[in-house]
C-alpha cells in the first residue's frame, strides 16, 4: 500500500516534552489530522491547531504525501486564508 | 535606521481620529457586560476553595441546593468535557475534584433567581478537606522535599538558553556587577472585573457575551470543557471594561456556558472585586540574579542571569511569560555572551499570567539596574554606556539571531539626550525643595517584541460592503481601551479610500468576524491591520469588476473615490449603494476575506519556546523623583518616555496608551504588590492593594521615533506593552540618583526606601 510522508513541525508547549521539534511520519494512503496525531506523544493533543499552508486542518482532513504539518498550541494562529 | 516617511500621501493613517468608543465610555453612554440585565435572568456565584492547598475528600451542594431561589448548583461532575483549562497547559480544573491549590479555586457553580440567595447558596456547599502543607516561597517550593502542588513536582518548566561563552567573557571583564532584585506581584486592576452573561440562542447554541481579549481562544476552552463542538459556542467580547492582559485567560466563561446550558436561562456572573483580587490572574513575581560585565571601554561582554518566577497554582501564559523574560534579560544590547537559566515554579499562590510586559519589566529592573553600576564603576556617563551597547538595524541580537526589523532604540536615546527635562537634570536636582526632600535623575531603555516570535501566527479580516454602501470590517481582536478599532477604521479607511464615517468595525464577535487572533503582545494593530490591507485589493477588486458592468467601461478607466466609482473622465459614475444592490441582485457575496501570516524565524532559538521575535518595540526613559528621606516616599514628578512603535497610526492614542503605561509603571516601581501570607491574599480590594491615581500623575511628555517597520500595517509596530517596560528601573535609578541607595526589591515603598537609606549598600531584598 502506497505511504503518505508528512513532515511535522511542533512548536510551544507541546514541543517540550519532546526530543525534536521536528519529524517525519509515514502514514497510510487516506490518513487524516486524527491518525497524524495518534502517532505523536503529546499532551492535550486534540485541543492543538493543525495547520497546513496557512488554513486550519479539522481532525477529519486528509493528508497529502509531501504535506507539512505545523502543530501550534492554541495560544497563537488565528486563519489566515 | 529606516524611517517612516514623512511626506507619504496618507490621508487617515497618522492623523489624531477622535476614538470611535470615546464618547459613549466618556459619557457612560457604553453598557458594559456586568452592567447588562437580560429578562428571566439568573445571577451565579462560584463557591471557592476554603484552604490554599487541601485535598478534597467529599463536596455535597444538598444544602445549597435545597435553598429557595437556587435554580441549579453544578460540580465536577456536570463537567462534561475535559475538566480542565489554561491556553498553554490546560492545568486548572473548571471544577475541582481530588484537590485545590490555591484559594481562587471553584468548587461548584450556583445560578439563582438573585445575586443574594446565589451567594448564600455558595456559602452553603459543603467540603470536606485534608489540609496539605502550603508552599508560598518559590524558592522552597523548588526543594524536592516540598509539598507537590502538582504530581509531576513545582519546577513546571527549567529553560534555558545560551550564546557564547559568558565563563570566559566574566574572566577578561573589567567589571562585573552581580546583584539580587525581586519584583511584586502586580494586580491589573481593571475598573471592570471577570464579569459577563451565558445564554442559549434559538438553535441551543452557547453565546457568551464577556469581556475579554481572544474570543475565538475563549471558544476553544469553552468547546472543549463542555465537550461541543466550536460552532456551537458564540463569543462576543466587548465591551471590556480593562483587561491589561488579565481577560487573556479563561475567568467566567466555562461557567457561565455551563449554567446556561443547565438551565437554559440567561445566567451573569461578576466577581466581586475582593474575588478578582484572589482568584484573577497577577503578574509574575520574579526573583532575578544578573550578573552583567563590560570591558574598559563600557563595552557590554557577557550577561548570566537566573530568573525564578512564580507562577501560583496553575500554569496559564507563565511558560510563554518566562520565555519573554528570557528574551528580554539582556536588554536591548548586544551581549555575545549570555548564559540565561529561568525557572517557573508552582506554589499555592495566586495564578499569574499576562500583564502588560509580559515578563520584561522584571527584567529590566534588574539588567537596567546592573547598568547604571558599571556605568559608575567605569566612570562613564549613563546615557553614553547605553548609547554605545544598544542594538542598531542589521545588528546579531544577543542570542545570535540578526534583528529583522526596524530599529530605533539608539535615536530613543537621542531623543532622551535632546530632552528638556535631561538637558535641565541638575537643574532639577539642585531646585530648592524641602531640606528633607532629595531629588534625583534616572534613564533606562527596554525592550520587547511584538507578536509570538518563533510560533506560527496568522491572522483574518474581512470586508463587506453594504446595501447603503458602507463597509463592514470584521476583526476578532476586541478593543480593550488601547484605541484598536479608531486605528483599524483608519487604515481600512486608507485602504479602501473611503471616508472613515463609511467604516464601521465589527469587532471580537466569533460569529460576526473571522479569527484575527488575541489582543494581546502588542500585536492586534499589526495582526488586524495587516489582515485588513489583504482583504482591501480583493474588495476594491470586487467593486471594480461590478462597476465595470454597471457603467460599461473598462477596469483600467475607473477609480473608487469615498463613495462612488468614477470612470476616468468622471461622466459615469455607479455609487458604492448602487454596487452593493448590484452585487447582491446577481447572488456575489459582498464579503472578502484576507489574511496575513506573521513573519517568525523558522526555528526558535534552542531551550526556548518562541524566542526569537521577528521584530521589536524600544523605549528609554527618564525619571526624575523626589525623596522624602525623613518618610521614605518617593514621589515621580516628571517623566520623559521616547518609543520606537514604527509609524504611528494616531498619534492622540499613542501619547494616552504611553501616559497609562508609565502610571502603571510608576504602580509596580513604588506601590503595587499582592500581598499573600500562608495561601491568604491580605491586599485584595483598593482599600488595601494601592494603586497610583491622579495625584500621582507626574508631568509626562512622550516622543515617538518613528521607523518604518516592514512587517507593520503602513509601517507600524505594537505600542501596548513598551511604554511600562523601562519605568521602573529609571524610577529605582533616579532613587539611587538622588540618595545614594540602591533599591533591590520593588515595590519601593516608604519603608523600604527608608530602609535602604539608613543602611544604603548593605540593604539587600525585603
Amino acid at each position: 500500500m502506497k505511504e503518505n510522508h508528512v513532515r511535522v513541525k511542533i512548536f510551544g508547549a507541546p514541543s517540550l516534552t519532546l526530543e525534536s521539534r521536528e519529524v517525519e511520519v509515514k502514514l497510510g494512503q487516506n490518513a487524516t489530522t486524527q491518525d497524524l496525531l495518534d502517532t505523536l506523544v503529546i499532551e492535550n493533543k486534540d485541543y492543538l491547531y493543525i495547520v497546513r499552508d496557512g488554513i486550519r486542518l479539522t481532525s477529519s482532513s486528509k493528508l497529502n504525501d509531501g504535506d507539512e504539518i505545523l502543530i501550534i498550541p492554541p495560544i497563537a494562529g488565528g486563519f489566515c486564508k | 535606521m529606516t524611517l517612516a516617511n514623512p511626506t507619504e500621501d496618507l490621508r487617515w493613517v497618522g492623523r489624531s481620529i477622535p476614538r470611535k468608543e470615546g464618547a459613549g465610555k466618556t459619557t457612560g453612554e457604553t453598557k458594559f457586560f456586568s452592567d447588562m440585565i437580560l429578562p428571566n435572568m439568573l445571577w451565579a456565584k462560584v463557591a471557592r476553595s476554603k484552604h490554599p492547598h487541601a485535598l478534597i475528600r467529599r463536596i455535597d451542594v444538598s444544602r445549597a441546593e435545597s435553598l429557595p431561589g437556587v435554580v441549579a448548583v453544578l460540580t465536577h461532575k456536570d463537567v462534561t468535557g475535559l475538566n480542565g483549562f489554561g491556553i498553554v497547559i490546560p492545568d486548572q480544573p473548571v471544577l475541582c475534584y481530588d484537590k485545590v491549590r490555591f484559594l481562587g479555586d471553584a468548587i461548584a457553580v450556583i445560578a439563582a433567581e438573585n445575586e443574594e440567595i446565589a451567594e448564600k447558596a455558595a456559602q452553603l456547599v459543603q467540603v470536606d478537606y485534608e489540609p496539605l502543607p502550603v508552599v508560598t516561597d518559590p524558592v522552597e517550593a523548588m526543594n524536592p522535599e516540598a509539598a507537590k502542588v502538582h504530581a509531576k513536582g513545582n519546577i513546571l518548566r527549567h529553560e534555558t538558553v545560551r550564546n557564547g561563552n559568558a565563563l570566559e567573557a566574566f574572566q577578561n571583564a573589567a567589571v562585573v556587577v552581580e546583584h539580587t532584585y525581586c519584583t511584586p506581584r502586580q494586580m491589573h486592576m481593571f475598573l471592570e472585573t471577570e464579569a459577563g452573561i451565558g445564554m442559549l440562542d434559538e438553535n441551543g447554541n452557547v453565546v457568551l457575551y464577556v469581556g475579554g481579549q481572544a474570543p475565538y481562544r475563549d471558544q476553544m476552552q469553552v468547546s472543549r470543557a463542555l465537550g461541543i463542538k466550536p460552532e456551537k459556542v458564540r463569543v462576543i467580547s466587548t465591551p471590556v471594561g480593562g483587561a491589561f492582559g488579565g481577560k487573556e485567560e479563561n475567568t467566567v466563561q466555562i461557567h457561565l456556558a455551563m449554567l446556561a446550558t443547565k438551565t437554559q436561562r440567561p445566567v451573569k456572573l461578576v466577581w466581586t472585586r475582593e474575588e478578582s483580587g484572589i482568584a484573577g490572574i497577577k503578574r509574575h513575581p520574579m526573583i532575578i540574579t544578573t550578573k552583567t560585565a563590560a570591558d574598559r571601554e563600557g563595552n557590554l561582554i557577557a550577561n548570566q542571569v537566573k530568573i525564578i518566577a512564580d507562577t501560583g497554582a496553575y500554569a496559564s501564559l507563565g511558560p510563554t511569560v518566562l520565555d519573554v523574560a528570557v528574551e528580554n534579560s539582556c536588554g536591548a544590547y548586544k551581549i555575545q555572551n549570555v548564559d540565561i537559566d529561568a525557572y517557573l515554579v508552582y506554589t499555592n499562590n495566586c495564578v499569574s499570567g499576562a500583564f502588560r510586559g509580559f515578563g520584561s519589566v522584571q527584567v529590566n529592573f534588574a539588567l537596567e539596574s546592573n547598568i547604571d553600576m558599571i556605568a559608575e564603576k567605569l566612570g562613564i556617563d549613563r546615557l553614553e554606556i547605553r548609547k554605545k551597547n544598544v542594538l542598531r538595524e542589521g545588528d546579531i541580537g544577543s542570542f545570535g539571531y540578526a534583528i529583522r526589523g526596524s530599529v530605533g532604540v539608539y535615536e530613543t536615546l537621542l531623543k532622551v539626550e535632546n530632552s528638556e527635562l535631561w538637558k535641565n537634570r541638575l537643574k532639577y536636582k539642585t531646585e530648592k525643595t524641602a531640606a528633607w526632600c532629595k531629588r534625583g535623575i534616572g534613564i533606562a531603555t527596554g525592550v520587547k517584541g511584538f507578536g509570538f516570535g518563533a510560533l506560527p501566527d496568522f491572522a483574518a479580516a474581512s470586508i463587506q460592503i453594504t446595501p447603503t454602501g458602507k463597509f463592514v470590517i470584521g476583526i476578532s481582536c476586541p478593543e480593550i481601551g488601547q484605541g484598536a478599532i479608531t486605528a483599524y477604521t483608519q487604515i481600512a479607511a486608507e485602504a479602501l479610500h473611503c471616508h472613515i464615517d463609511d467604516i464601521y468595525i465589527a469587532s471580537a464577535d466569533s460569529k460576526l468576524a473571522p479569527d484575527t487572533g488575541t489582543t494581546s503582545a502588542s500585536m492586534a494593530l499589526v495582526r488586524g491591520g495587516n489582515a485588513i490591507l489583504a482583504a482591501a485589493p480583493k474588495m476594491r477588486q470586487l467593486l471594480l469588476t461590478a462597476a465595470s458592468q454597471i457603467l460599461e467601461e473598462p477596469l483600467d478607466k475607473l477609480r473608487i473615490e469615498r463613495s462612488h466609482v468614477n470612470s476616468l473622465n468622471r461622466k459615469k459614475i455607479a455609487t458604492l449603494a448602487q454596487i452593493a444592490q448590484y452585487l447582491e441582485k446577481n447572488g456575489v457575496d459582498t464579503k472578502v476575506i484576507g489574511g496575513f501570516n506573521v513573519p517568525r524565524f523558522e526555528k526558535p532559538a534552542e531551550g526556548s519556546i518562541e524566542i526569537p521575535h521577528w521584530s521589536y518595540m524600544y523605549a528609554s526613559g527618564v525619571a526624575l523623583v523626589e525623596i522624602n528621606t525623613m518618610t521614605g516616599a518617593t514621589k515621580v514628578l516628571k517623566f520623559f518616555l521616547a518609543t520606537d512603535c514604527g509609524k504611528i497610526i494616531n498619534p492622540q492614542s499613542y501619547s494616552g496608551q504611553h501616559e497609562g503605561a508609565i502610571l502603571q509603571g510608576i504602580g509596580f516601581a513604588l506601590m503595587e504588590d499582592t500581598i499573600i501570607k500562608d495561601g491568604n491574599v491580605l491586599t485584595n480590594n483598593f482599600t488595601t492593594y494601592i494603586i497610583p491615581t491622579i495625584a500621582d500623575m507626574p508631568e509626562i511628555q512622550v516622543e515617538p521615533v518613528e521607523t518604518y517597520e516592514k512587517i507593520g500595517p503602513f509601517g507600524a509596530k505594537g505600542l501596548g506593552e513598551i511604554g511600562i517596560v523601562a519605568v521602573p528601573a529609571a524610577i529605582a535609578n533616579a532613587i539611587y540618583d538622588a540618595t545614594g541607595a540602591h533599591i533591590y526589591s520593588l515595590p519601593a515603598t516608604p519603608e523600604r526606601v527608608y530602609k535602604a537609606l539608613q543602611n544604603k549598600d548593605e540593604f539587600h531584598g525585603s
